[in-house]
């Protein structure tokens, strides 16, 4: 049984919130506000005192086609990451789900595992399979502009594939059985069953997992940047995080890089904002 | 469940106690007496360690370099006494050397490559090689084909032997690629700096850039050979070289007759290639008076550190005339010093892996004549995409006009660079005062 807070005691007890509210300020707020201040200030010199210079960077960030290249590409990565991603993984979910297949464990192991691996080693081994030494392939494939993104896509696409599914999977085991023999029993086939029964049930997770998946990609950095050592041929890798680790620490434009994060954190911002309105909607 | 013992919090508050008393007298490690330095080249390594005191720790070079900004950015000292960071990294987490110091390096090296260190007016690292650049070629596949690469003197002389090296060869019925350039800007910057001389920092559309395009183009356009795949994807790479051994190999098999390579490459294939002696040959870039570089390393003291003992360690590597001499015999890298102390490559003037040629005196040549640098850290990012877009289309352009018309794909060349010039922005390139007072 539980009794509520009188607004008094409420009020009389704020005090016990202290703890977090320091550590959050220590571990969270004084990090974000001073990239605030990094973000407008040129942080180019690390011995003379900082100068605001907020009109540079944006003036900077607007003229700088490396930087919208970056942003573009991400972009069309994410799109195609995500669209590519949620279909895949489904299908392997439904495939699972489906009792047709035998040693269903060791195959959910099996595709969960790159994720568990992670970038860098998935990397690696891509490398190995592009580049022959694991098939007898071309090591230059690595060195073709225009392969370097499908290769990128490609990679991550085979690591968080499995990661999807799992999600689905466990969508797809809590759609009501009932629902689906009685369907069934009316003479549904699989499409009807799955288009009015299956989808609204697992729509809302196919948003989320839609939504960190692209949140995850927005930041695309590890990948490419093991598989081709830098923003790839003629940059046709380049993600935004990697311009941003180019600006900050081959550059050396501190400040600039932050006001690139702060970019990339809108980005991502206006793209949860936009997941989230669409959750609110699904009934 | 703890405090239902009731003697659990004392015993685990003893503990604590206990365990920082420990940490508070136990020395640390910062007290340790060795000098420190990060390299990220296994022949540098060796350098510093035979310094005999100083702790050599050999990291890939963007971590280190994200180790040294870290530090700078935190305003923190950096573990190591001494970093070494390649050109185009930033310098910004390097402190001026002493004046002392930096009147020492400059007295002994080349000015292009101090100038490639400098911030301002001040060195902030000692310029650890000169790097020149050459062509390694394989003597038998000239020979046969009735061509004395020791006669070109210029791009297109070089140009013609290539087109004949590889007619010669696909008469025979065997395909082989008269040279592998190295790719992306490490090919571009390179020939700008040999044929031009040119500076890109003062504008994309100089004719100097455009013509040198169109020609590296025009270089790459041919069909390519076995194992050697596509020539636009010189162009653009995702490593400037490709892997010392496959290039050897390549040359072995007669799939490649020549590669333009820099000192180090030279002393790597004679270290791991030991088949190819006596079969190789070296020269010049085709062009007079000139010579190219790729890249470099300096060696700094962190800016946030004590200068002393980055500074002593730094002047005890620049006297080790020894330890430059044995790099350059061992690893092939033509020391900093060499112009001033001809001597350090003197020991390799009758070289047996390349039958008898003086490639020291060849190196020693070269690494007199070295240019400015023209290319730094912050343009070359800039710079890059656009380079690389100009590249592909003279390469298109190339292809299509079927080798007659220089003029279509300087035409070509000159308007994709003008689209380019539009997106970059030249006023990120610092423009840095030259040692001889000269603008960049």
């Amino acid at each position: 049984m539980t009794t509520a807070m009188s607004p008094a005691d409420l009020r009389s007890n704020r005090w016990m919130l202290a703890p977090f509210v320091v550590l959050f300020l220590l571990v969270a707020g004084w990090p974000l506000a001073r990239s605030i201040w990094w973000a407008v200030h040129d942080g180019r010199s690390l011995t003379s005192p900082p100068v605001f210079t907020l009109t540079r960077h944006l003036s900077r960030i607007g003229s700088d086609s490396a930087l919208w290249f970056a942003v573009a590409n991400t972009l069309a990565f994410t799109v195609i990451f995500v669209g590519l991603l949620l279909p895949i993984a489904l299908g392997l979910a439904l495939l699972l789900n489906s009792g047709r297949v035998i040693a269903r464990g060791a195959l959910r192991t099996l595709f969960f595992a790159t994720h568990l691996i992670g970038p860098v080693y998935v990397a690696g081994i891509v490398i190995g399979i592009v580049s022959g030494n694991a098939t007898g392939g071309s090591a230059d494939a690595l060195n073709e502009p225009l392969l370097a993104m499908p290769i990128v896509l490609v990679a991550c696409l085979w690591m968080a594939a499995g990661w999807a599914m799992t999600y689905f999977l466990a969508a797809l085991q809590s759609v009501d059985g009932e629902l689906l023999d009685a369907a069934q029993m009316d003479g549904a086939g699989a499409a009807a069953v799955f288009r009015h029964i299956t989808w609204p049930a697992i729509r809302a997770t196919v948003l989320f997992v839609g939504f960190v998946a692209a949140a995850g990609a927005l930041q695309l950095f590890e990948l490419p940047f093991v598989l081709f050592q830098g923003p790839g041929p003629g940059n046709a890798a380049l993600t935004l995080s990697m311009y941003l680790f180019s600006v900050a620490f081959e550059q050396g434009d501190l400040g600039y890089a932050t006001a690139i994060g702060w970019l990339l954190a809108l980005i991502v911002t206006a793209v949860s904002a936009a997941a989230l309105r669409k959750q609110a909607e699904t009934p | 469940m703890f405090s239902q013992s009731g003697k659990t919090g004392p015993i685990l508050l003893t503990l604590a106690l206990a365990a920082g008393m420990v940490l508070l007298f136990v020395p640390g490690v910062s007290e340790a007496k060795h000098q420190s330095a990060w390299v990220f080249d296994p022949s540098s390594a060796r350098s510093y360690e035979r310094l005999g005191d100083v702790q050599v720790e050999l990291l890939p070079s963007r971590i280190l370099a994200v180790r040294v900004m870290a530090a700078a950015v935190a305003r923190l000292p950096c573990a190591a006494d001494v970093v070494e960071i390649e050109s185009g990294t930033s310098r910004r987490g390097l402190q001026p050397l002493s004046s002392a110091l930096a009147r020492t390096i400059a007295s002994q090296a080349p000015a292009a490559r101090c100038d490639l260190w400098r911030e301002g007016n001040d060195l902030v690292a000692l310029p650890r090689d000169v790097h020149p650049v050459a062509v390694l070629y394989f003597k038998e596949r000239w020979q046969d084909a009735g061509i004395d690469l020791s006669e070109i003197r210029s791009w297109p002389a070089w140009l013609a032997a290539c087109e004949r090296y590889e007619q010669y060869w696909s008469a025979q019925g065997t395909r082989s690629a008269a040279v592998e350039l190295p790719r992306g800007n490490a090919a571009i910057v390179m020939l700008l700096l040999q044929a031009k001389g040119s500076h890109l920092e003062a504008g994309l559309l100089q004719p100097a850039v455009v013509e040198t395009i169109a020609e590296y183009a025009a270089a790459v356009r041919r069909p390519t050979a076995n194992g050697l795949k596509g020539s636009d994807s010189f162009g653009v790479g995702r490593e400037p070289f490709r892997r010392v051994e496959q290039s050897a190999l390549a040359m072995l098999t007669g799939d490649l007759g020549a590669m333009i390579a820099p000192d180090w490459r030279v002393g790597q294939i004679r270290q791991l290639i030991p088949g190819l002696s006596a079969r190789l040959g070296l020269i010049p870039f085709p062009a007079e008076g000139k010579t190219p570089t790729w890249g470099g390393t300096g060696a700094g003291v962190p800016i946030w550190n004590s200068p002393s003992p980055g500074m002593q360690i730094l002047s005890r590597l620049l006297a080790d005339r020894q330890g430059q001499k044995l790099r350059y015999t061992r690893d092939g890298v033509v020391p900093v010093t060499v112009a001033q102390n001809p001597d350090l490559v003197e020991s390799s003037t009758v070289d047996d892996y390349f039958n008898g040629q003086a490639t020291g005196q060849l190196w020693l040549k070269l690494a007199q004549n070295i240019g400015p640098v023209p290319v730094s850290g912050e343009a070359t990012a800039a710079i890059q995409r656009e380079l690389n877009a100009a590249v592909r289309a003279g390469v298109a352009a190339a292809r299509t006009s079927s080798g007659q018309s220089d003029d279509f794909i300087k035409r070509v060349v000159r308007e994709q660079l003008q689209a380019g010039q539009r997106r970059v922005d030249l006023a990120v390139a610092p423009t840095r005062q030259r040692s001889d007072g000269s603008p960049p």
